[in-house]
């Protein structure tokens, strides 16, 4: 049914604008834990890694645009007692340069950095915390651009290391006018 | 004097006077004046306006520019010379080993990101998105159609709210990095 909504959104596209586009859908990957876990107050988690150096369905070229990490918290009393505002996370990138960032929210403050590399989300909780350890289930997902290819499109990457290609709002609001040909994988 | 210990401050004690650009510890009960915690340029005093009196912009990298304000609160840039972006809004941090304490840096840093609503988030991401168009075009590394056409993104503003935060008067001709511009009509014209 996803597949199909994407097909008829990609159709639609090509119909009502007069910009070129390329978008691809990815396969699975490898990733760090989906369950990033946090043990104590006022101390950073255990690393949420997504690796992609190597990854084949990015163009070498790739930069980033905008990114942004969502997660789900642990929040049930008896598990762990988080909540989101005491719950502060981190992006880094491979030098270690981070932000905090807020769930679901893009940032523009890597722009222009490489997307093939590896991606490290780590937090802390300022609360105390039931049975003295959390977690969060971190997604990455990413607006690329590659001037070389002409290709421009979104990556969605949960710490499963699943692929998901493609939201109908990038497409439609991040189209940039190519040269290059029009290419629509499926 | 620095403050050694994440013990030392207790989320009541961290205040950052946005208003009135005064980044000092205080404790919120008795306003008094704490230890000052060293924190990036970002959050220095002053700032330099983005635009000068001949309605020029020219960013330097490492440079902490003033970038307008969004609900009363100063919004301010820098571009590192690693190309990273860096705002007040969203202050950079160094990552730590797992299970080290968090520093009186990194405590203070994630405090004044919070205390920005999701909404003044967006909308400081969607302002430095913007600015980076204009730059990127201004650098050649970005078309004027592609840079007219990512202007419908729910992730940007317009160029006339972009020239607003930079100090840019947009009823005269302008310059972006040594690049000259006319704004009419919200159309941006490149004129070098």
């Amino acid at each position: 049914m996803r597949n199909k909504v994407l097909f008829l959104a990609f159709t639609l596209i090509l119909v009502f604008t007069s910009t070129t586009y390329a978008s691809t859908f990815y396969n699975a990957g490898n990733s760090s834990p989906q369950t990033v876990w946090v043990y104590g107050t006022n101390v950073w988690s255990r690393e949420g890694i997504w690796d992609l150096k190597n990854d084949s369905n990015i163009p070498d070229g790739a930069t980033i645009d905008l990114i942004s990490v969502a997660y789900d918290i642990c929040t049930t009393y008896l598990g762990c007692g988080m909540n989101y505002n005491n719950t502060h996370v981190a992006l880094f990138n491979s030098q270690g340069n981070g932000y905090y960032i807020t769930s679901g929210i893009y940032i523009t403050n890597f722009r222009g950095e490489p997307a093939k590399q590896i991606w490290t989300t780590q937090y802390w909780v300022s609360n105390n915390l039931v049975g003295g350890r959390g977690w969060i289930k971190p997604v990455l997902r990413l607006y690329w651009n590659d001037p070389v290819t002409g290709t421009f499109g979104l990556t969605t990457i949960n710490s499963n290391g699943d692929f998901e290609t493609i939201e109908e709002s990038a497409i439609t609001h991040s189209i940039v006018a190519r040269k290059s040909d029009a290419r629509v994988n499926k | 004097m620095r403050i050694s210990s994440v013990s030392d401050i207790t989320a009541n004690q961290v205040s950052f006077g946005i208003a009135t650009d005064h980044y000092d510890r205080r404790d919120l009960r008795t306003g008094h004046r704490a230890d000052q915690v060293e924190l990036s340029p970002i959050f220095q005093a002053y700032a330099v306006p983005a635009a000068n009196s001949q309605n020029q912009v020219n960013i330097k990298p490492g440079e902490v520019y003033s970038f307008g304000s969004i609900n009363g609160k100063p919004l301010r840039f820098r571009l590192h010379s690693n190309g990273l972006i860096e705002t007040n809004v969203s202050p950079m941090i160094q990552a730590s080993a797992p299970g080290t304490s968090v520093t009186p840096y990194q405590y203070a840093a994630a405090m004044h990101h919070r205390s920005y609503t999701e909404e003044e988030h967006r909308e400081a991401n969607r302002l430095i998105s913007r600015l980076m168009d204009l730059l990127d075009l201004s650098a050649n590394k970005m078309t004027m159609e592609e840079y007219r056409s990512r202007e419908s993104s729910p992730y940007s503003v317009s160029t006339a709210k972009l020239l607003e935060h930079l100090g840019i008067n947009p009823a005269e001709v302008f310059t972006i990095n040594g690049v000259r511009y006319r704004f009419n009509n919200g159309i941006l014209t490149r004129l070098s």
